[in-house]
Formats: C-alpha cells, sequence, structure tokens
C-alpha cells in the first residue's frame, strides 16, 4: 500500500492539529506573558509562526493522503472478487498477502461484499475464504457489524424521516424563540 | 413525496433557517449580558440557541447526504468518501465548528479577536467545548452514517441541556470567584 494510506493520513491530520495548536497557544502564551506579537525572541517568532503555517499544511496534507488512500482501498473488492472466483478456498492470510492489505481490512471488504449480495463464505475457525453461494458456512460464521452495511444497502427515503421532522420543528421553534427572547430582553 | 423534492425543500429549508438564524445570533449576543443575571433564563435561552446551532448541522448534513445519496455530484470521485468514513469526518467537523464558534464569540462579544486571550478563552471553554464537541460529533457521524433515528436526537438533544446547566453554573462560578 505505501505511504498513501488512510492510517498516514489521520496521523499527518492530527500531527498538523497539534502543530497549529501548539504554534497558536504559544505564540499567544507569550504574547500575553512579554507583551510582544507572537514571541519574545525572533527565534519564538519564527517557531511559532512556523508551527501555525505549518499545521494547516500538514492538515491538508493529511486529508489528501487520507482521500487518496481511502480511493485506493476501492479497487481491492473487484481484485478480491476475481482471486476468489479463480480459486479454491484461500486462507485469509492469503489474500492479505496478494492484495498487500492487512488481514482486518480483508475480512472488513468480504463482510461488505457479503451485504451487497455477493456469495462469499469465510470459516472464522479455520480462516478459509471462498466464493460458493451453496456452502453452509455462509451465515453461520459470519462477523455481524451492523456498523458495516455499505452505502448501497441503504435506501434513500422518499418523503421526512421523523428525526428530519423533529429537527426542522425544533429549528423553527428556536428561531422564534430566540428572537422573541432577544427582543423581550432588549 | 419524490426523493429529489423532499431534497430540494431539505435545501431551501436549511438555507432559510440559516439566515433566520444569523439574525437570531445577532439578537442572542446582544442581549448575553441580561440574560446571564437569571440563571433559568440563561440556561433557556442557551439550550435554545445550542439546539438550533446543532438542528442546522443536521439538516446541513442531512441535505448533503442525500445529495450523494441522489448522486449529485456525478463528476465528484470524492463525495462519498465522507460518507463512508463518517466518524473520521465527524471529528474534524465538531473540531473545527467548536473552534469557529470560540473565535466567533470571541469576536462578537469584544469586537476583535485578541490573541493574548485566546488561550485562556480555549481553558475555559474547554470543559464545555468537550460535552458540546461529543454532541456535534454523535450529530454528524450519525447523520453521515445515516444511522440517526428520533431517539438518537433526543439524547443529543438531552446532551446540549445538560451542557447549559453545566455552563450556567460555569459561568455563575467564574463570576462568584472573580468577585472576591
Amino acid at each position: 500500500m505505501g505511504i498513501v494510506t488512510k492510517s498516514n493520513g489521520k496521523i499527518l491530520m492530527f500531527i498538523g492539529l497539534a502543530f497549529f495548536f501548539v504554534g497558536l497557544i504559544g505564540g499567544s502564551l507569550s504574547y500575553a506573558t512579554y507583551g510582544k506579537e507572537w514571541g519574545y525572541t525572533p527565534m519564538g517568532y519564527f517557531l511559532a509562526f512556523s508551527m501555525v503555517v505549518i499545521g494547516p499544511i500538514l492538515c491538508i496534507m493529511g486529508i489528501s493522503v487520507f482521500v487518496m488512500g481511502a480511493r485506493r482501498f476501492q479497487k481491492y473488492p473487484s481484485k478480491l472478487i476475481v482471486l476468489l472466483k479463480s480459486g479454491a478456498r484461500t486462507k485469509l492470510s492469503s489474500l492479505a498477502k496478494l492484495l498487500e492489505i492487512s488481514e482486518k481490512d480483508v475480512k472488513r471488504m468480504i463482510h461488505e461484499l457479503q451485504l451487497n449480495g455477493e456469495s462469499i463464505v469465510i470459516d472464522r475457525i479455520t480462516t478459509d475464504v471462498a466464493y460458493d453461494s451453496a456452502s453452509p458456512l455462509q451465515l453461520s460464521h459470519l462477523d455481524a457489524n451492523a456498523s458495516a452495511v455499505s452505502l448501497s444497502e441503504k435506501k434513500l427515503s422518499s418523503g421526512w424521516s421523523s428525526y428530519e421532522k423533529l429537527s426542522l420543528a425544533v429549528s423553527v421553534v428556536s428561531i422564534v424563540t430566540g428572537i422573541v427572547l432577544a427582543l423581550l430582553l432588549r | 413525496m419524490d426523493a429529489k423534492k423532499t431534497t430540494a425543500l431539505l435545501g431551501i429549508a436549511f438555507i432559510v433557517f440559516l439566515a433566520l438564524s444569523y439574525f437570531e445570533n445577532l439578537f442572542f449576543f446582544g442581549v448575553l449580558g441580561d440574560f446571564l443575571r437569571n440563571p433559568f433564563l440563561a440556561v433557556a435561552t442557551l439550550f435554545v440557541h445550542n439546539v438550533l446551532v446543532v438542528s442546522l448541522i443536521l439538516l446541513g448534513m442531512t441535505f448533503y447526504v442525500r445529495l450523494v445519496m441522489l448522486d449529485f455530484f456525478k463528476r465528484e470521485k470524492y463525495g462519498r468518501i465522507v460518507l463512508e468514513h463518517p466518524r473520521t469526518f465527524a471529528v474534524t467537523f465538531a473540531v473545527m465548528i467548536l473552534l469557529l464558534s470560540i473565535v466567533r464569540a470571541s469576536i462578537l462579544i469584544y469586537g476583535t479577536l485578541s490573541l493574548a486571550d485566546l488561550p485562556a478563552m480555549l481553558l475555559i471553554s474547554a470543559p464545555i467545548g468537550i460535552i458540546e464537541g461529543y454532541g456535534m460529533y454523535l450529530t454528524i457521524s450519525k447523520t453521515l452514517g445515516r444511522t440517526m433515528s428520533t431517539k438518537d436526537l433526543a439524547f443529543i438533544y438531552i446532551i446540549f441541556f445538560i451542557a447549559a446547566i453545566i455552563e450556567v453554573g460555569f459561568i455563575n462560578l467564574l463570576v462568584a470567584v472573580t468577585a472576591r
């Protein structure tokens, strides 16, 4: 997978945020203490200013790496299906090696494919994976994770959902109440 | 009703409420000092204000989710990534919203953003920021993950009610300490 992975993107994002906050707080603390902008020495100024500038840059880089990593990950389900359809039972670890991703990612991918209706079976004990619609293993050893439901599984409702109606009603009430309260207090 | 019409109506409602909430926001900060004298009124007003904020976030995010699900961004390759990683983007958006709201509040109250006062403001806002940040995180992650329900929304509103009580208590405590 190389450097462009989702986890590396997340790390970059957090480093960027940390840089920004440390630079901002450090700079403003020194300003509050010494009464000069950003720092009391040229070095302090340089450090604080660099951190505040570098932070968002790192953050943007992190988001880009995260998005690219996620996009790269999207090509693997089709590869996985081709691999499984072409061969017999394969170990989870072998699949992870072939695809050059972690076993956890392969497992998650298989689960999402199963939810999309693909007949992939996985034996949780032997970690054998196969493409077989007739296998009795199919539902007995699934790692049922409700949160991993793919987007295609969820249909878009045509009407308003109850929480949307509630939030709309609450917004109207809040705006009216807020304005009336403010006018009364004036 | 057709899904496209529902989405369009949701978008229009969101824009109208956003415009109205701008005026509500101006009024709110105009009388901030007055209602803080009465703790019950302060809790009610802060709660109403925060609930409006979270409802608008929810409406905006729901609108985006609906647009992506309707395949509105046909040429956009990355539209679905936000929906596929709801927790990561929820954390990012929650931090951004909190930081911007602290800066905005500072500008509205003091008329300018004072760098010298920023660390103190961040420290004072931290306890409430954590609670409200959690509420925002839940709202955004559940909306982007399309797992939001009325029960979840009620729970989020309760979080903001607790945050309003703590906020008023904290302000009164700070006022009492500084008055000594």
